[in-house]
């Protein structure tokens, strides 16, 4: 089964963080394309100027039901033979999606100086999303001081 | 853990380099991130259902498997929803 990366680098402005959730990097599925996701990589960490007062960068992913508004991405197939990906991307969230209330399947604070790489040994220990339209996760990020945007990197299986 | 589900890797330029074990949920998908040694019950425990590792939230109600959780979500989309 392809694996395939997105980033909040591929398209878009990065967006700087706020004091609430801004959605960095929208995995979901489409229509046209049904089929199920498995979240199995996800790295992130600062991609600015840390803030001159020392303070943390809560990351989190979270189910999202409906669109909000981001720039569409192109996940990229990590073997250039495998066809492209059923999955739609979307990074740089201008206005959040619909959320589901206390959906969390990832929450982390980090200082803003840290970053994190998580790997899911198999597929039954991946971030799965159902093959609905428009249903997926959204990786998103706050910071009460750190006002500058993040990088956010996943890989994905479908 | 023995066979652990995930990996997280944490670089802090002053504490250094922090691994963690992690596992998934089966019941409701959350990362659980395992202390090293911990009591097994502060990191949740295994539904005798469905044979798998849970997250402390979900101890103690019941077995309702992700894929059945899963299976529901793309069953509302034949009404359209």
């Amino acid at each position: 089964m392809p694996l395939y990366q997105v980033n909040n680098r591929l398209a878009g402005t990065q967006q700087n963080l706020s004091t609430s959730f801004k959605s960095i990097v929208i995995l979901k599925a489409a229509t046209a394309t049904l089929k199920r996701g498995k979240l199995m990589e996800l790295a992130f960490g600062a991609d600015g100027a840390p803030n001159a007062t020392d303070c943390q960068i809560v990351y989190d992913v979270s189910r999202q039901t409906a669109d909000g508004t981001a720039t569409a991405a192109t996940p990229t197939p990590k073997d250039p033979a495998d066809v492209a990906a059923g999955t739609v991307a979307a990074v740089n969230a201008t206005a959040e999606g619909t959320i589901t209330a206390a959906s969390s399947l990832w929450a982390k604070a980090l200082n803003q100086r840290a970053s994190q790489i998580w790997y899911a040994r198999d597929e039954a220990n991946a971030l799965i999303w159902p093959a609905t339209n428009l249903a997926g996760l959204a990786v998103r990020a706050l910071s009460p001081t750190y006002a500058a945007p993040v990088l956010v990197e996943t890989v994905h299986l479908e | 853990m023995r066979n652990p589900g995930g990996y997280s890797v944490i670089t802090d330029p002053v504490r250094g380099v922090k691994e963690e074990d992690t596992f998934t949920c089966q019941h409701c998908g959350k990362v659980v991130f395992v202390k090293p040694l911990c009591d097994p019950a502060d990191m949740g425990g295994r539904c005798t259902c469905c044979d798998s590792l849970i997250c402390k939230d979900c101890v103690g109600k019941g077995c309702d498997h992700l894929e059945k959780k899963l299976a529901r979500m793309e069953a509302l989309r034949s009404y359209g929803v």
